[in-house]
């Protein structure tokens, strides 16, 4: 970076910087804190509100629910919005237009200290967004009783349109479709009902939530991965000043149980998500049978995928 | 005080705006199950089994003017012999 | 053909399905559709569960692909080209409008977007404001989706960001325009 440490800028120049930056960082500082404030508040007085408006709201798909969580949303990111516009309108500006001067210590740090708490600010922000988005988690056993409910209240009383007989809805269908009365042969035509339309879906979306757990488990070792090379890394460079033998030998060892305990996890990682997405199949299988040999063909796709994009 | 009144006020008219609009397709109807049988408007008879369903099994009226493949609950051999 | 998985089901092909589908969220009863393709409701629902099936099963992205570029098409659809919704004279306009001006285009896109952001359907909100429905909305993005495709694959991409920037200043202005109706944002008295 040519003239960063040449004498381009007098001493006057040089105190009016420091005392503008010292200023925009204090105000930048209690902006965001300010941002905070009104994010926070915010934040804590729509989660109750959208909990109780998806608790009242009839409509079968929340539509009122889900409008009203994008319109709290999308406030959120205005805030979000706000923070990185005046980021960049004031702190990266002055950062550019002083950072080749005689201060380029206290331009950096001035970048860093605003950065960090603009970083703040943005991970508050996306942990409102989570908690507003988990006030709709849904639960599916309700929705497929519901199902079972309505199935059970009309498996049986159905008769031939044409000759009366009565004709039992064994299974649950999830489409019109065509059935045989035994007596007299024609062919009555079944509709469902709007719970039981819902079945493919709700099916998946249940034996996502009944194997949750197992995805789970699979989603968590990178973080544990990098955790363990983390301890492995910072256990290394102690090892620079260390002059104790015992001590050192006692270190490395460590290091080697972080690197084969990683190694363990990362070999284990595919198995995990295999063995997640077996019982999710078949727990979707077994929710809607009628299509147990289509989700056999998605899961091969998923399989390979998986294997193909190590994902 | 005043900040969190206005946060409510906010909050308060975006709950109004998301229960009062109308929703794209219109409102969810509840529809309970059904059972009919389609009678062929040609000959009046009812939809019978014996010969398939894409065609009346007594005047080979046309129900259905596609071929049938082997899908959920409907097969292969759904398809009537007679036309 | 020689990929089985666009091999039509029930007789009821994928260009079929796509255009039942475009139809559908123009507000077509379904009946009216079935009626016109020779199929009664448990042939098509079936049809219909089975192709998102193929889907799901098709790793190459091409069933999926050839649904959106058929269902960019469905006016030209053979059996289904006559059901028609009924539009208003300023619907019909500024469909035309959508289809030939990419700007208004990705004004509306923007237009949409910043609805939902303030709590509107943004489909409802097109269709009353612009007189516009759903499925002809997605019609007309499916066509500027594959004028797009056909950027990128030529190594035009100052052109797509010139029309990414237009949608993103569009979305702030109708942003800023919701914003007003509701009396601000949360955070509009925060000054640095």
């Amino acid at each position: 970076m040519p003239g960063f440490f040449e004498k381009t800028a007098k001493d006057g120049q040089n105190s009016e910087a420091i005392k503008e930056i010292q200023e925009t960082r204090d105000r930048f500082i209690v902006f965001i804190g300010k941002l905070e404030d009104k994010l926070k508040e915010f934040g804590e007085a729509s989660i109750p509100e959208l909990q109780s408006l998806l608790d009242t709201d009839t409509d079968e798909f929340k539509r009122s629910y889900h409008r009203m969580r994008a319109a709290v949303l999308g406030q959120i990111e205005s805030i979000r919005k706000k923070a990185v516009d005046v980021k960049e309108e004031k702190i990266d500006t002055l950062w550019y237009s002083y950072n080749d001067q005689k201060i380029p210590k206290m331009c950096y740090q001035f970048r860093d200290e605003c950065y960090e708490r603009h970083h703040q600010l943005d991970a508050l922000c996306s942990a409102y967004r989570e908690r507003v988005e988990d006030t709709g988690v849904e639960d599916f056993e309700v929705k497929y009783q519901r199902i079972l409910d309505e199935h059970d209240a009309i498996k049986g009383k159905f008769r031939c349109t044409q000759c009366g007989s009565p004709i039992t809805i064994d299974r649950i269908y999830f489409t019109t479709t065509y059935i045989t009365c035994v007596a007299c042969q024609t062919r009555n035509t079944f509709e469902p009902g709007s719970q039981a339309r819902l079945l493919e879906h709700v099916a998946r979306s249940l034996a996502e939530q009944r194997t949750k757990q197992l995805l789970k488990e699979h989603d968590a070792i990178p973080e544990k991965v990098h955790d363990l090379y983390l301890q492995a890394h910072r256990l290394e460079l102690s090892l620079i000043h260390e002059k104790d033998k015992g001590v050192l030998a006692q270190k490395r060892k460590q290091i080697d149980e972080r690197r084969s305990q990683k190694e363990v996890l990362e070999k284990k990682r595919p198995d995990l998500y295999y063995t997640y997405l077996r019982a999710m199949f078949d727990e979707w299988n077994s929710l809607n049978p009628a299509l147990a040999e289509e989700h056999e063909k998605f899961y091969t796709r998923l399989l390979t995928d998986y294997k193909q994009y190590k994902l | 005080m005043s900040d969190g009144k206005k946060s409510l006020t906010l909050l308060e008219k975006m709950k109004q705006k998301a229960m009062m609009q109308k929703s794209y397709g219109g409102e969810f109807i509840e529809e309970s199950a059904k059972l009919t049988a389609r009678v062929c408007p040609n000959c009046g008879a009812g939809r019978a089994a014996h010969d398939g369903l894409t065609h009346c099994a007594y005047c080979s009226f046309e129900f259905l003017s596609v071929k049938l493949t082997d899908g959920i609950n409907i097969k292969k051999q759904d398809n009537s012999s007679n036309t | 053909m020689s990929n089985p998985l666009l091999e039509p089901i029930h007789g009821v092909s994928l260009y079929d399905y796509a255009a039942i589908s475009a139809k559908m969220a123009s507000g077509i009863d379904v009946k009216e559709i079935c009626k016109k393709l020779g199929i009664e409701p448990a042939v098509f629902e079936e049809a219909s569960a089975l192709w998102v099936t193929r889907m799901q099963e098709d790793g190459t992205w091409e069933v999926t692909t050839q649904f959106g570029q058929y269902f960019g098409d469905a006016e030209n659809h053979p059996k289904l080209k006559d059901l028609q919704p009924e539009v208003s004279d300023e619907g019909k306009d500024n469909l035309q409008k959508m289809t030939t001006d990419r700007y208004f285009y990705e004004e509306l896109n923007g237009a949409r977007q910043a609805a939902y952001e303030y709590g509107y359907d943004g489909a409802q909100w097109i269709q009353d404001n612009f007189g516009i429905s759903l499925g002809d909305f997605q019609g007309v993005a499916m066509k500027w989706m594959q004028v797009q495709n056909q950027e990128m694959s030529g190594g035009n991409y100052e052109n797509i960001q010139h029309y990414v920037d237009h949608q993103q200043k569009k979305q702030q202005e109708y942003a800023a325009k919701f914003a007003a109706e509701q009396g601000g944002n949360v955070a509009d008295d925060v000054e640095f």
